[in-house]
């Protein structure tokens, strides 16, 4: 596939309160390990705080909102910023598909089963990522 | 005295030192000072979840930065939150000898040095806050 001309944001939660957060902090970075050159990260504090240099990041790519919990706090940063995301990854969803057992994993540290999930996350974030450049690829050719 | 210490990191993705400050913050809650800490969750409070707007405003809260941008108390003072501490976590992670700024953010065991002495360095202002 060729390099794409422009990148694709991943915006995870990020959280602290809940073991999910850990897990979409993860999977953000993993995604971002396995397509380096694709994607940037986008920081959820600093969205929170309206950093101009993120709301620029969020202003100029399609992005990827990972929603770790019920309120779905990433989606919100999206709205708040009248910007839709080009895809939206729910870890419930993840979870319901993949049936990882999570008791006993910590937020501090994630263990097999946790490191398990934030894999599954992290390939739905790059199937994301490269459905949106296929599609950005499709419609300037 | 304060019953409750709520700590407000800027949970930043991109520097080492808010990867470290999350990790400290786990320390001191679970570790340190269990059942006197609030863990704030930046995107919630953002998002208005109740229990995080409680902890800003009924708490001693302190922001935890890990750049100059300030972005933890700048959205503490937006949601008309408390801010009784700012700690830099670049300076307070200096003075310790450690240098964040040339690692990776990805992850800190808790165990790390860094972020046990970030701990122990927030424990320290908990404690004065909650007199003990």
């Amino acid at each position: 596939m060729e390099q794409p001309s422009f990148k694709v944001g991943i915006l995870a939660c990020s959280g602290i309160g809940r073991l999910v957060s850990t897990v979409t902090r993860q999977a953000a970075y993993h995604a971002h390990e396995l397509r380096p050159e694709e994607t940037v990260l986008l920081s959820s504090g600093a969205l929170t705080a309206a950093e101009p240099e993120h709301v620029a990041l969020l202003e100029r790519y399609p992005f990827i909102v990972v929603d770790g919990c019920r309120p779905r706090c990433a989606s919100h940063i999206a709205r708040q910023h009248n910007k839709e995301p080009a895809a939206a990854i729910y870890l419930a969803d993840v979870l319901a598909a993949t049936r990882i057992p999570l008791a006993g994993e910590r937020r501090r540290a994630l263990g097999e089963n946790g490191n398990r999930f934030v894999e599954a996350v992290a390939q739905r974030i790059v199937e994301a990522v490269d459905r949106i450049i296929a599609e950005e690829i499709v419609s300037t050719l | 005295m304060a019953q409750f210490v709520c700590l407000q990191p800027c949970l930043g993705i991109n520097h080492a030192a808010a990867t470290i400050a999350r990790q400290a913050c786990y320390v001191v809650a679970e570790d340190l000072l269990p059942g006197q800490i609030h863990l704030g969750c930046a995107p919630a409070l953002n998002a208005h979840v109740q229990e995080d707007i409680d902890f800003i405003i009924s708490d001693f809260v302190i922001c935890l930065e890990a750049c100059e941008k300030n972005c933890a108390a700048t959205l503490v003072k937006r949601e008309g939150g408390n801010i009784n501490l700012v700690l830099s976590v670049p300076q307070v992670l200096k003075e310790e000898g450690f240098e964040p700024e040339k690692e990776s953010p990805v992850f800190f065991a808790p165990e790390h040095p860094a972020v046990q002495a970030l701990a122990n360095r927030i424990a320290d202002e908990c404690r004065k806050a909650l007199g003990g």
